[in-house]
């Protein structure tokens, strides 16, 4: 920064501080500038009535904006992107009370995530439209374009990234795996499907993702234990077509995790079948879960 | 004392009866629906104000998305006593359209924090007319900005609506920085002179516009406290 001021910037008096309540109350600002004023009035004795005076205005103005509807592919990405930025600053805390300013809400109390049954109601709360079209677009500055599915997976992920947060030890290496798989439906370039489940397998959802180079994944998480004597079986679908991709175990806690998996091309579709103990080769049933795959 | 009108006879518990206030509670408690319900009411405004800041449809939707994350993150510490929801909404997304605007600006003197925005700061909310500043007529808000003397209307305008900082105002108008402070302080003064003087007239609910359609939503009654 330009130290052309001999004075410290940081440090405002009140008489400087009403001054700039206008600007203030504009967001005209830069952000330092509104810094030293919010660290002024922090450790202020005086009331500065005079935010509360100009501030009130604002609203008042705000009413010259004209209201234009947003591009309809816009709620998705935006519902993605809210799932994706985790659990508000303390859950917990507002449902104890009602929220208030002074909450005094420490950042790490987001680490005493919610239980995971509060993740997963979460994540089932919020149904994303899988059909509707998302345009690629930048999330949060991130330079690579989202296909939709993309857009879909992040916003499932966001619910278990804090339950991945708050079983870290537990589940580390799956953790890992994930991880990654993440990172590869990232991929510009990737193949990625929704998982959602239906029948037996009603509430699980998921993602596989298949990189331009390299392995892929397929992820699972609400996945009710096979049957006794059974199995979950990937297939590759390619017109109605199924190839098998493997088997999937779940973990008790309901993850299924499947890395390492072959791209085959030209594939439509990944489902999962219940299939006998050591699987088959063709499947026997219909697909408790499935999702298309798109680039 | 909550006085919505109740069209659906006595159901109460649809979120499309909910209070812009109670949606906020949701979100606080980790609710998408409630997210999703205000994404409905709002997005029509917050659109509308992005577009009209940036002049970018694409960035406009970097800020509706930044703006709601904000929501999303931060409804928590809302306080229907600072301010109404609209008010702390439409708060939030003026923020991140002036952020987006300044980071996209080549000017290297605008500095560019880091992390994540800072929280809105709840002493720019506080509305001196709960109910009532956020719902006069834009024809009566636009006759007052009018009737300032062009000089500070001018500063007004480019910092609210332009997303101008104080120093770019100063450049702008080729005017020193001390007289842009007071042109926008007198300004905003003199707005609220006259609009207060207005309410008088209008005291009337007929006289008070009503929320644009593009609200979508059911007036904000205020809650009790």
């Amino acid at each position: 920064m330009s130290d052309g001021d001999l004075r410290d910037r940081s440090v405002l008096t009140c008489e400087e501080v009403t001054e700039l309540a206008g600007l203030h109350v504009l967001h005209a600002l830069d952000a330092e500038e509104s810094a030293a004023v919010r660290v002024h009035l922090d450790g202020c004795a005086a009331a500065h009535p005079e935010f509360e005076e100009l501030g009130g205005v604002v609203p008042a103005i705000a009413r010259l904006f004209e209201p234009v509807d947003a591009p309809p592919e816009l709620k998705s990405r935006v519902m993605a992107a809210v799932a994706a930025a985790g659990a508000p600053a303390s859950p917990v805390a507002a449902t104890a009370a009602p929220p208030t300013v002074a909450a005094s809400v420490a950042p790490g109390a987001a680490s005493a995530a919610p239980s995971r049954s509060q993740a997963e109601m979460d994540a089932r709360v919020w149904e994303p439209p899988a059909r509707e079209r998302v345009q690629p677009r930048r999330v949060n500055g991130l330079g690579w374009a989202m296909t939709a599915a993309a857009v879909m997976v992040i916003a499932v992920l966001g619910a278990w990234n804090v339950v991945l947060q708050s079983r870290a030890g537990e589940v580390e290496q799956r953790a890992q795996l994930i991880a990654q798989a993440i990172a590869a439906s990232t991929d510009p370039e990737a193949e990625v499907a929704v998982l959602r489940g239906t029948g037996s397998a009603q509430g699980a959802s998921g993602f596989a993702a298949f990189p331009a180079d390299g392995e892929g994944y397929i992820v699972l998480v609400d996945l009710p234990p096979a049957p006794a004597g059974q199995t979950y079986q990937a297939w590759y679908l390619v017109d109605g077509q199924a190839t098998s991709a493997g088997l999937m175990t779940v973990g008790t806690d309901g993850y299924a995790v499947m890395s390492g998996v072959d791209t085959r091309e030209g594939s439509q579709q990944i489902a999962l079948t219940i299939e006998p103990a050591g699987g088959v080769d063709a499947p026997s049933g219909e697909p408790v879960v499935a999702g298309e795959l798109s680039a | 004392m909550t006085s919505t009108p109740d069209p659906l006879g006595g159901r109460t518990n649809g979120i499309s009866e909910k209070t812009d206030e109670m949606l906020i509670a949701g979100v606080a408690a980790g609710d998408h629906q409630a997210l999703s319900a205000l994404y409905d009411r709002y997005q029509g405004l917050m659109y509308g104000m992005a577009t009209k800041i940036t002049r970018d449809g694409s960035l406009a939707q970097d800020v509706v998305q930044d703006a709601f994350v904000g929501i999303w993150k931060n409804a928590v510490r809302y306080s229907s006593d600072r301010a109404s929801a609209r008010t702390w909404i439409l708060s939030i997304t003026h923020h991140r359209a002036v952020d987006v605007l300044r980071r996209r600006r080549p000017t290297s003197e605008l500095p560019e924090p880091e992390g994540p925005a800072p929280a809105p700061d709840q002493l720019v909310l506080g509305d001196i007319w709960p109910e009532v500043a956020e719902r006069l007529d834009a024809s009566v808000v636009h006759g007052a900005l009018e009737s300032l003397p062009p000089v500070q209307r001018q500063a007004i305008e480019l910092a609210y609506f332009g997303g101008l900082t104080q120093q770019e105002i100063a450049e702008r108008t080729a005017t020193p920085l001390g007289t842009v402070k007071s042109r926008v302080r007198l300004g905003l003064l003199q707005l609220r002179r006259v609009l207060t003087g207005g309410l008088a007239e209008v005291d009337r609910p007929s006289g008070i516009g009503l929320r644009p359609s593009g609200a979508g939503g059911a007036a904000t009654p205020e809650i009790d406290r």
